[in-house]
């Protein structure tokens, strides 16, 4: 059972939910850690009065010289290695760390008494103090060292200040650096000194608990369970119990954590003060350095345990990384700058112990940058190329001109490359070949350090091309969800679509497994829509919301949902993605956010063109089947026209769409009409268009014509017609007018279903009239049983008829003003005398000057019949 | 959680306050215990009291005593300055000093722990002066202020008076680690090396005396007594005399050059520089004992009137002081003085009534004291015995008294070096014996350690020489007395 583990539970304490920022504070430190190196680095810089002594740290009984500056003031007073400074100033001394105080109350240039032993011999000398700067190359390092660790904390919580492992992570940082510039430094006998090297030591109390406070939060927060037991194991005893609350729970634990150095050194002091007997080093007592080892090999051992338990493979590589660089910097300072001091009272190893320090910074430098360690967004890309840059050029540069002054002091004494005119020529060289040198640097360095992010970033761009271009909503829901959850590394993500005609958003998902229907009228997608942003759950808190959008949060947060994006275009919203917590438990950065935005309006566009492709898919159906019903319609209508002797027919159809309801056509009932038999006309209008109606029209005309031929009496037809189309098609029904013409009688009987009247012109008659009606003449499907009658009338010499549809008389002006019966009547006797085809091109030009070219809803079709 | 709460940063804000509240209440603490050190109402009394501790510790006894006289007239409830101004006039003024400690012990109620106890030492070392008490007391005293040097410095002059040297000395190292500031420990430290015969340890604790304390006489001043005790007069006349340009008063800087002078056989010049340390000192005690050594230097350059009027002028000092057992003290003294001057005249008339009226009068104090006069008598004794030609019976007493001091005391200052005189005077009794041998020997450790040592020299040239003692003058070498 492992003792540690990263806590998925407890989102208040998750780590990378966000938090109130202590914003301020965190300026506050800054400003002060780095007001404090400043004044110490100019401390050690500036020129002090110095003796010139370096001292053995651990001698005591008077400070032993362990070596003399070479030129300094105690080798021009004769002062020796090996000789003993029993007091400066007229102030006796035990140890080194006396000399500064008895030294800052001189100046340069003063002659200060100095009494020494060498060997039994104890003299006076006069030491005059000459300016002296402390800061050596080696402090130079730690001071460059403490700033790259401000450089990175300051880095690192400008991009995330809220969350609270990075806060640690800068509070290290400042620590690190005042440890290392106000620490780690000659005393420099000024009140700077003091305040100092007092910031340094808090540093020096602070920094451990820090560290261990930092790894115990980073990469997730750990949770003690060594008091649990696997199922069936004995439970662990209450007291274990007790302590793994106490640990996972107390916030009084970080308090002891963090006061534990500062009351030990406080104790210590109060305990000399009383006579106990103390070792210090660097002025610090030896116990707050072993406590320092203890808590810096506490937090390696966290690391390495987060190492170890991570399952995140993507994860482990930084980690491990950093594990790799922490231990190789703070192994070698416990070694050499505790233990080492502490056991055999020395510090001539000091250096072994410091400079691999620099390894921490660089190596979280090296995450930062090569692993997007606290998801940093890598601004740094351009700044490394051009340091990288800089650095080649100038060593280029220095190797053109030692290489140059070999060469041609070889063959003579010239100064060319020392000549401005090299230092310009060179420039002019650099500033041509630059771009070009910078674009192949900016490959290399991508190619070796933002690999993993060009990869991203080719894999996002081709998930938004596939966005935009998948039109099936299965697979462009795949991608939304599935595929942009792999890419961003999130525990879910869920996009919630509006559901057929129920107004709601739903996640698609069954069985109550997903998130609940939100009504597409609720206040959350309208707010969502409004912000046109990502908004975090936390932020809908502050909202006003109503009963289901508060359900719909309910369980958001139930499935660790952190954030809503909407999916919209042109104002309109077209669905919701709702974002689950990144597997590694952090907090989405600001550049997730941004490419989720990405990436929903990119899903917007791909939900636009899918519906799109929906509608032209259907638009395109829907011609197809308009070519096929046109084909069936056309077949309806006769070919030719009969050949009846001493009758004259024409017939006309023009759909009012693509394909027409109307149609008329002839029967031969009693043989050929040529030889005197009966001939049939059918004129029929079947509601509604396209191929339903073209397929009822079939069907009609195919159940009245079996009926005719069985039975010509047209209300017979009628009557058994009805019922057999009334079965087949419900809500749907025929227009139909059946006539039979007997050329031998020149007798017309007829039956109506829904059909207009024919209207009749007969030789001297003034105007058209309309045939006599029968009593019944309901559509034919409309009721399942009409008693359709028969009627015959006698027609004579002359007699010309025009058969015809409701589209002709209802023909709809652009004013919706409908062409009426009177006016076809009066455009039928107007034309009466003419052939018949020019009539009917006559009633329908008559019709379209009405129309003026208005789009008409019916059909047109007619047919026209002259005896004789 | 308390990894990862949003107050993440709230333990270090707290650590913070803890660090800096610890901080602050030190500071706190220490501020007013320096506030705290004497318990006074005026200012102007704490800095006349300061300024009489520091002269105190410097060992200018007028400049002491007038700064805490100075300090009671701002304040006459200033118990410490009372106290240490009891301490000062004891000797001159016993009841004066116990009147001021009464007064002392009225203000008892107003003043700090450290004061009370002070003033519980005080009495006790002067009132019942139980040993056992006392212990307990600088041992409490330096239990509950172990960082107060005074402390250290009380116990080990109580050490020291208990004969328990070696003690002493490991409290005055302990008390050089709590602070290594404290410059009259080295001065101290030096001494006691010296009487054990360390003498480089003795210069290094003496040169950092001087070190510390450059613009004091005193150190100088010991610092030449150690050289006059090695026999490096020059030096010791260099630094004697920087002692006096520093403070032109500083009495035992003119007797040291008067020890200088002895040992280098200027008798006269000596008793000069004896006669100008008499008129600086402020003790009758050492008035009267430079008055002594003036004496008896003269008597030895030859100068017997000038001696005589010094040694009247010496007798008279018992004079001023008023009737009581000061006074009787300092005739006993006076007594056993001019029976010593009679011995080294080689005169016994009077000289038994002389020596016996200081031992009555020595018989009454403490056994410590009481044992030191026996030995003083025996010397003179001896010293008699020598001058007056009996030298087996000067050999037995002056051996007598040659016993070495041991790791009991500490060590001391000495004007006049009765115990190489006494070296010198057995060796040349023995010499006179025709035990050459012995003599040479006896005279062996005087030399190795101080081979300038005049009177010695010159009794070791007359054994070498095998001349006898001078008529007249048995056993006497030219500047010996």
């Amino acid at each position: 059972m492992s003792v540690l583990t990263p806590d998925p539970s407890s989102p208040e304490g998750a780590v990378g939910v966000p938090g109130r920022s202590p914003k301020r504070l965190l300026v506050f430190i800054g400003v002060l850690g780095c007001l404090l190196a400043v004044l110490s680095v100019v401390d050690m810089f500036t020129p002090k009065a110095y003796d010139g002594v370096v001292p053995d740290t651990y001698s005591t009984g008077g400070i032993v010289v362990r070596d003399v500056v070479p030129g300094g003031a105690a080798e021009r007073a004769g002062l020796r290695i090996g000789d003993t400074v029993l007091g400066i100033g007229h102030h006796m001394l035990n140890k080194a760390a006396e000399a500064p105080p008895e030294l800052r109350r001189h100046g340069t240039g003063e002659a200060v008494d100095y009494l020494v032993r060498r060997g039994q011999d104890v003299f006076e000398t006069k030491v005059v103090l000459t300016p002296f700067r402390l800061g050596s190359a080696s402090y130079f390092y730690f001071a460059f060292l403490g700033l790259l660790f401000f450089v990175l904390g300051a880095f690192v919580v400008s991009r995330r200040a809220d969350d609270p492992a990075v806060q640690v992570f800068y509070v290290l940082c400042i620590l690190f650096m005042l440890f290392f510039i106000c620490r780690l430094r000659p005393s420099s006998y000024y009140w700077i000194d003091y305040v100092v090297q007092v910031a340094g030591t808090l540093a020096l109390f602070l920094l451990p608990a820090v560290f261990l406070h930092f790894f115990l939060l980073f990469p997730a927060k750990k949770t003690f369970r060594f008091a649990e037991r696997a199922p069936g194991e004995a439970p662990a005893a209450p007291w274990l119990f007790a302590l793994q609350r106490f640990l996972n729970r107390s916030p009084l634990l970080l308090t002891l954590l963090y006061t534990f150095p500062p009351v030990l050194y406080v104790l210590q002091m109060a305990g000399a003060g009383r006579g106990v007997p103390r070792r210090l080093i660097y002025g610090a007592p030896t116990l707050n350095w072993i406590l320092l080892a203890d808590y810096l090999i506490l937090g390696l051992l966290a690391l390495a345990h987060t190492w170890w338990a991570s399952e995140d493979r993507a994860a482990r590589k930084p980690i491990l990384v950093l594990l790799l660089g922490t231990v190789a910097g703070i192994v070698p300072f416990v070694v050499f700058a505790v233990f080492f001091p502490s056991l055999f009272r020395t510090d001539r190893y000091l250096a072994w112990g410091v400079v691999p320090m620099a390894l921490i910074p660089l190596t979280f430098a090296y995450a930062i940058v090569r692993f997007r360690l606290f998801d940093v967004e890598v601004i740094v890309r351009k700044s490394l190329v051009y340091a990288i840059l800089t650095a080649v050029v100038t060593g280029f540069y220095a190797l053109c001109v030692v290489a140059g002054n070999a060469l041609v002091s070889s063959v003579s004494s010239s100064t060319l490359f020392s000549s401005p005119a090299f230092a310009f020529g060179f420039g002019l060289v650099v500033v041509l070949l630059f771009d070009p040198v910078r674009r192949r640097m900016q490959s290399v360095v991508d190619r070796v350090f933002f690999r993993d992010r060009a990869d991203f970033q080719q894999a996002l761009l081709d998930m938004s091309r596939s966005v935009v271009s998948q039109l099936e909503r299965p697979k462009l829901r795949a991608l939304l969800t599935s595929r942009t959850a792999e890419l961003l590394r999130l525990e879910s993500l869920d996009l919630l679509l509006p559901r057929g005609e129920d107004g709601v958003f739903t996640d698609g998902a069954t069985g109550g497994a997903g998130l609940p229907a939100l009504p597409m009228g609720a206040v959350l997608p309208r707010l969502v829509l409004e912000k046109g942003a990502p908004v975090r759950l936390g932020e809908l808190e502050a909202w006003m919301l109503d009963a289901d959008s508060r359900a719909f949060v309910t369980a958001a947060r139930q499935r660790s949902i952190t954030v809503i994006l909407p999916l919209a275009t042109h104002g309109k919203l077209l669905g919701l993605l709702a974002v689950g917590r990144k597997r590694s438990e952090e907090d989405l950065s600001r550049e997730d956010l941004d490419h989720l935005l990405t990436i929903a309006n990119q899903g917007a566009l791909g939900l636009e063109a899918a519906g799109l492709h929906e509608e032209l898919t259907r638009r395109a159906e829907m011609e197809r089947d308009l070519d096929i019903a046109r084909e069936i319609q056309t077949s309806l209508f006769p070919r030719e026209l009969p050949r009846v002797p001493g009758v004259s027919f024409f017939g006309v159809s023009r759909p009012a769409r693509v394909v027409g309801g109307d149609f008329y056509d002839f029967l031969e009932v009693d043989g050929d009409v040529a030889a005197g038999g009966r001939l049939g006309l059918v004129v029929g209008d079947v509601s509604g268009k396209s191929i339903p109606a073209s397929l009822l029209m079939v069907a009609a005309k195919e159940i009245v014509y079996a009926r005719a031929m069985a039975d010509p009496d047209p209300g017979v037809v009628f009557r058994e017609s009805n019922r057999r189309l009334y079965d087949i098609k419900r809500r749907m029904f025929v227009s139909l007018a059946y006539f039979l013409l007997d050329p031998k009688a020149l007798s017309l009987t007829y039956a109506f279903g829904g059909q207009p009247t024919p209207l009749l012109v007969r030789v001297g008659a003034n105007g058209a009239v309309e045939i006599p009606v029968p009593r019944n003449r309901l559509p034919l499907g409309a009721l399942r049983d009409v008693p359709y009658d028969t009627v015959t009338f006698y027609l004579a010499p002359g007699d010309l008829l025009l058969f015809y549809t409701d589209g002709l008389n209802e023909a709809m002006s652009a004013e919706m003003a409908p062409y009426g019966d009177e006016r076809l009547k009066a455009s039928f006797v107007r034309h009466a005398r003419r052939p018949l085809q020019e009539l009917a091109d006559e009633l329908l030009e008559d019709i379209r000057q009405f129309t003026q070219g208005a789009e008409q809803y019916d059909d047109q079709t007619f047919v026209l019949m002259r005896i004789g | 959680m308390p990894f990862a709460s949003r107050r993440a940063l709230r333990p270090l804000t707290l650590a913070l306050v803890v660090t800096g509240l610890a901080v602050a209440g030190t500071a706190a603490a220490f501020f007013l215990r320096t506030r705290r050190d004497v318990t006074t109402s005026s200012e102007e009394a704490r800095k006349a009291y300061n300024e009489a501790r520091e002269n105190d510790l410097k060992m200018y006894e007028r400049e002491a005593i007038s700064g805490y006289a100075t300090a009671l007239q701002h304040d006459p409830h200033f118990v410490m300055a009372t106290l240490r101004l009891a301490d000062k006039i004891r000797g001159r003024d016993p009841a004066r000093a116990k009147s001021l400690l009464a007064s002392a012990g009225r203000s008892r109620d107003q003043i700090t722990p450290r004061e009370q106890l002070m003033l519980r030492i005080y009495e006790e070392r002067w009132g019942r002066h139980d040993v056992a008490t006392l212990g307990a007391l600088y041992d409490e005293y330096l239990r509950r202020f172990p960082d107060d040097p005074e402390g250290y410095r009380m116990r080990c002059d109580f050490l020291v008076s208990q004969k328990r040297g070696t003690e002493a000395l490991a409290e005055y190292e302990r008390l050089l680690t709590v602070n290594p500031n404290y410059a009259i420990a080295y001065n101290t430290l030096g001494y006691a090396s010296a009487a054990r015969g360390d003498f480089a340890k003795a210069e290094d604790y003496l040169k950092r005396y001087r070190y510390l304390a450059p613009d004091q006489a005193n150190p100088f001043d010991s610092l030449g007594e150690l050289y006059v005790l090695v026999g490096r007069y020059d030096e010791a006349e260099d630094v004697l005399k920087k002692a006096i340009a520093i403070k032109g008063d500083f009495f035992p800087a003119y007797g040291h050059l008067g020890t200088v002078e002895i040992g280098r056989g200027n008798p006269a010049k000596a008793a000069q520089y004896f006669l100008k340390a008499s008129n600086e000192a402020t003790q009758p005690y050492l008035r009267l004992d430079f008055r002594f050594y003036a004496s008896i230097a003269l008597l030895d350059a030859g100068d017997e009137a000038a001696a005589h009027k010094e040694r009247d002028r010496f007798a008279a000092e018992a004079a001023g002081l008023p009737p009581g057992p000061e006074a009787e003290r300092l005739g006993a003294h006076i007594a056993f003085c001019q029976a010593a001057f009679l011995a080294l005249k080689g005169e016994t008339a009077g000289l038994d009534a002389l020596l016996a009226s200081a031992a009555a009068s020595y018989a009454k104090e403490p056994e410590a004291e009481k044992k030191g006069a026996e030995q003083g008598i025996t010397l003179v004794h001896g010293v008699a015995a020598a001058r007056s030609g009996h030298c087996e019976e000067a050999v037995a007493l002056l051996r007598k008294i040659q016993q070495p001091e041991g790791e009991s005391g500490l060590g001391g200052t000495e004007y006049y070096p009765a115990k190489d005189f006494g070296h010198v005077l057995v060796a040349g009794c023995l010499h006179d014996l025709g035990r050459n041998e012995e003599a040479e020997k006896e005279l062996e450790p005087l030399l190795k350690r101080n081979p300038r040592f005049t009177p010695a020299v010159a009794v070791l040239a007359r054994i070498r020489a095998g001349k006898p003692a001078a008529e007249g003058r048995v056993a006497r070498a030219p500047g010996a007395p």
